[in-house]
């Protein structure tokens, strides 16, 4: 199977090099010939690529330890679903499958536009053909994913906090945003060389982008739940590199999709949206190197190796090839308008542009800091998460603010009629929202403003946006407010027009509404669940209690109206892992909540013939006699500490299970989405004492709900839709003329 | 240049230059998370420099001294060529993940008595159970 793999990616690459090569070859020549052969190409190298995934997963299935990557990736007793996720848990199948989904892309984009974009599909196949061959040159030559070693009778396993049913679709999610961008950029780029700059190419590419933005925002929110019930530490993001990487490119698309429709109506903007989707793409490349390098060490990067250099000129000749492209085209990319107001769709549409790249700059800054400080004055300087937090925050609040302002207000020139008709209702609620804060929490606002100015007067700077933080939560649920008032007023107004028009009941008329123009409801929509998702990290993030206590078995932790009780503990063995199980009984308010179960694993080192023994003879007394098979899972943690003391070498990989209460409960509206986080931080196996670390996060769960509200935006988005489809056949009948 | 076009200038310079005043107060500030980042040998060797640090290295197996309230800690890590050593103080939570060998990253600086008052402590697992004895091999050596 190996040597099928070998050979199914060498021939994928020389299909893919020659798809790059016939496609340009095309554009000097005459005759589709070429073309035709270079689309034939695309698909063979995707059918193979295939092939060689397939060969790959064979052997994680079946466990042929003498491939590298299932040596180190999977083991006899690792869950099947875990086998097949275990091929993009390395780094050598990471790339493999960052080309396989590419190659998938491609093939969609050579069937579906055939016979359309004559003049661009050289191009468009070209720059796909390269980025692809890229890749095939890191799976065949650099980071291969059929190396093999000797014979191997189990393999190491998959890192256990990788084994979650999140991160298994997690990487695969993200790597479908990271990849889509190729397409909106290969077409940016066929638009630029052929001068064809019009509507076409990101109108084809339209449904594409709002996919890829979709998968890498939904992939980051994955990979925020995945840390946050998987690593124990009651917190979703802490501006990691990885999860730097994966948002930048997020933020810029965001971007992208914004500043063209300004393109798209007004003919504005057209040099920053070429700007805009390189840049996307490029971080889009940066943040795969980022993940899969290990440049910046990170606590979560799972991979370190040698794939640094190439990724490095690849993304160095990206970047500058198309910067030089957009310079020597910019005669083609002139505004058709021009910014009339400051208070205008197209001005607010212009500061969240320079609030989104401005927040992505600064991330980029931040995390690259310790490469930079190192070139420049030899010293490595990280910067954490409070600098983080304290530069962008405001921002985010910002842009906030203009996801109300940005859709109501009116094109060109906003008019005080305009105003009072879309901004005084959703600006009172949004006011009252702030007002009712400053009343409920009183003395905590007057001590924030003196904090203030106490800080300005000493010219603290940093004191000033210490005292400050107070008002972001109030102030983001304002802004919240205000945001859901628009739309909310917004759906209003179509439906009673639809009803008074057309006659139709309420209900029809809301379905037919967004129906009819589904780009723009299903933007609101997502509108909406941004600004869930911005509760959530809000509350969750400024009202979260926190403590850590060791108790024995019957004792109780008390925490911000809670009351835990450790109720016992028993021992198991079970697949590649022995775990201490602490029960715990939860009362909310004096309220009975939940009975959970936490558990602290250790996973040993089978390596060790000792060790391996032990556990396997444990394994089999499980369900026996309790007492007996208590104390052969304790005689395993006792060898364990014993090797441990001599080995110099790890002897087990421990990880935890986190347990939640989550509180959905009308009873308690105040506790409403609200978690109780229990972790286990030592377990003792004979005592059962044990260091518990407890979590209250308030309205947590508004951020996973929010992203759903996403989802049902970004469905709705995507979905074919006839006034698009005319828009775009019409775009392509001027340009045909055009050619003409 | 008209008026509008000057409006439209100044927000924008304005808007870059919030954000670049906001980057200079959140990395000047003291507890901002600003700090170098050295290993072992490089800590010891440059005396005693202001500011934060987080300095990695591997933990001294051995040395591992766990506090009974289970949340303090005192090691000692070595530099990953070998040579310096630090001891260490931390106050917090452990991470599963920190053991023998591991490598660590420890936040802080140094105190008056020499030891390294860590504030935090990342923990990375050897991430491969076979660093030491070659792929596959037997771990004890016996067969």
């Amino acid at each position: 199977m190996s040597t099928l793999g070998h050979f199914a990616l060498f021939l994928a690459l020389a299909c893919s090099a020659w798809a790059a090569t016939a496609a340009w070859l095309s554009t000097i020549s005459k005759g589709r010939g070429l073309q035709r052969s270079a689309e034939r190409g695309v698909l063979a190298a995707c059918a193979l690529v295939a092939l060689a995934v397939f060969a790959l997963e064979y052997g994680f299935v079946t466990n042929d330890f003498s491939l590298d990557a299932v040596y180190h990736y999977s083991s006899v007793n690792q869950p099947l679903p875990y086998k097949i996720g275990a091929l993009w848990g390395g780094q050598a199948g990471s790339l493999l499958l960052w080309a396989f989904i590419l190659s998938c892309m491609s093939s969609i984009v050579v069937l579906t536009n055939r016979n359309k974009n004559r003049a661009m599909m050289p191009w468009i196949v070209h720059v796909l053909a390269i980025v692809m061959t890229f890749f095939l040159v890191l799976n065949n030559f650099i980071a291969s994913p059929f190396e093999t070693g000797p014979l191997r009778a189990d393999g190491v396993g998959l890192n256990p906090q990788l084994k979650n049913y999140w991160m298994m679709i997690h990487p695969p999610t993200l790597y479908l945003g990271y990849v889509g961008f190729t397409i909106p950029f290969a077409f940016g780029i066929a638009a630029l060389v052929t001068r064809r700059t019009g509507d076409i190419w990101f109108r084809t590419t339209r449904r594409w982008t709002i996919f890829s933005w979709f998968f890498l925002g939904i992939g980051i929110l994955m990979g925020s739940f995945w840390a946050y019930i998987e690593l124990g530490w009651g917190g979703y993001w802490a501006w990691d590199p990885v999860e730097n990487a994966s948002l930048m490119p997020w933020l810029t698309g965001t971007a992208f999709l914004h500043s063209v429709i300004l393109q798209e109506k007004k003919g504005m903007m057209k040099v920053w949206n070429m700007t805009l989707i390189i840049l996307t793409f490029c971080l889009a490349i940066f943040g795969t190197f980022l993940t899969r390098s290990g440049i910046i060490s990170s606590v979560h990067s799972f991979a370190t190796s040698n794939i640094g250099p190439a990724f490095a000129w690849f993304l160095g000749i990206t970047l500058f090839g198309s910067l030089i492209l957009l310079v020597l085209r910019l005669d083609d990319l002139k505004s058709e308008a021009r910014m009339e107001s400051v208070l205008s769709r197209e001005a607010s549409f212009l500061f969240n542009n320079m609030m989104l790249v401005g927040i992505a700059a600064t991330v980029l800054l931040l995390t690259t800091f310790p490469l930079i400080s190192e070139a420049a004055t030899g010293r490595k300087v990280t910067m954490g998460p409070p600098i983080f937090n304290l530069v962008n925050i405001p921002w985010a609040l910002t842009l906030l603010f203009l996801v109300g302002v940005g859709p109501l207000i009116a094109w060109r020139k906003a008019t005080a009629e305009n105003f009072r008709r879309n901004f005084v209702i959703p600006g009172l609620v949004g006011l009252w929202s702030l007002v009712l804060f400053v009343v409920l929490e009183g003395q905590a606002a007057i001590d924030a403003v003196s904090g203030i100015f106490r800080s300005l007067v000493r010219a603290d700077f940093g004191g000033v946006f210490d005292s400050i933080k107070t008002f972001y939560p109030p102030l983001c649920f304002a802004l919240a407010a205000f945001v859901v008032a628009t739309v909310v007023l917004e759906f209003y107004r179509g439906v009673r027009a639809r009803r008074h028009q057309y006659g139709e009941g309420p209900l029809t008329a809301f379905g037919l509404l967004v129906w009819r123009n589904k780009r723009r409801w299903g933007g609101y929509v997502v509108h909406l669940g941004f600004v869930v998702v911005c509760i959530g990290v809000a509350a969750s993030s400024a009202y979260r209690k926190e403590t850590v206590e060791m108790i024995e078995p019957k004792g109780t932790i008390k925490i911000d109206g809670y009351a835990m009780t450790y109720d016992g503990y028993r021992l198991d063995a079970i697949d590649d892992y022995v775990a201490a199980v602490t029960e715990v009984s939860v009362w909310q308010d004096g309220r009975f909540a939940a009975r959970l179960e936490a558990e602290q694993r250790a996973h040993p080192n089978m390596l060790f013939p000792e060790l391996r023994e032990a556990f396997v003879r444990a394994k089999t007394m499980r369900g026996g006699d309790p007492g007996a098979y208590t104390a052969a899972v304790q005689g395993i943690y006792t060898l364990m500490a014993r090797l441990e003391g001599q080995a110099g070498r790890e002897v087990k990989t421990p990880s935890t299970e986190v347990a939640i209460h989550k509180s959905f409960s009308l009873a308690a509206p105040q506790r409403f989405g609200e978690d109780f986080y229990v972790t286990p931080l030592g377990v003792d196996p004979f005592t059962g004492q044990a260091n518990f670390r407890i979590f209250v996060n308030p309205m947590v769960n508004f951020l996973w709900f929010g992203g759903f509200v996403l989802v049902i935006g970004a469905t709705l988005c995507v979905f074919p839709d006839a006034r698009e489809r005319r828009r775009l056949e019409a775009a392509m009948a001027i340009d045909e003329r055009e050619a003409a | 240049m008209d008026g509008r076009r000057i409006k439209f200038v100044v927000i924008g310079l304005g808007i870059v230059a919030t954000m670049v005043f906001m980057l200079v107060v959140a990395t000047q500030k003291s507890d901002g998370g600003f700090a170098y980042y050295v290993s072992v040998k490089e800590f010891t060797e440059k005396g005693e420099p202001k500011g934060r640090f987080r300095v990695n290295g591997k933990v001294e197996p051995g040395t591992i001294e766990r506090m009974p309230d289970g949340r303090q800690v005192k090691f000692t890590i070595k530099d990953k060529d070998g040579g310096a050593t630090l001891p260490v103080d931390f106050a917090g939570i452990i991470p599963d993940t920190f053991v023998d060998d591991a490598d660590v990253v420890v936040e802080g600086n140094r105190r008056a008595d020499g030891v390294f008052e860590a504030t935090t402590l990342l923990a990375k697992c050897p991430s491969k159970y076979e660093a030491t004895g070659g792929a596959g091999a037997d771990p004890n050596g016996t067969n």
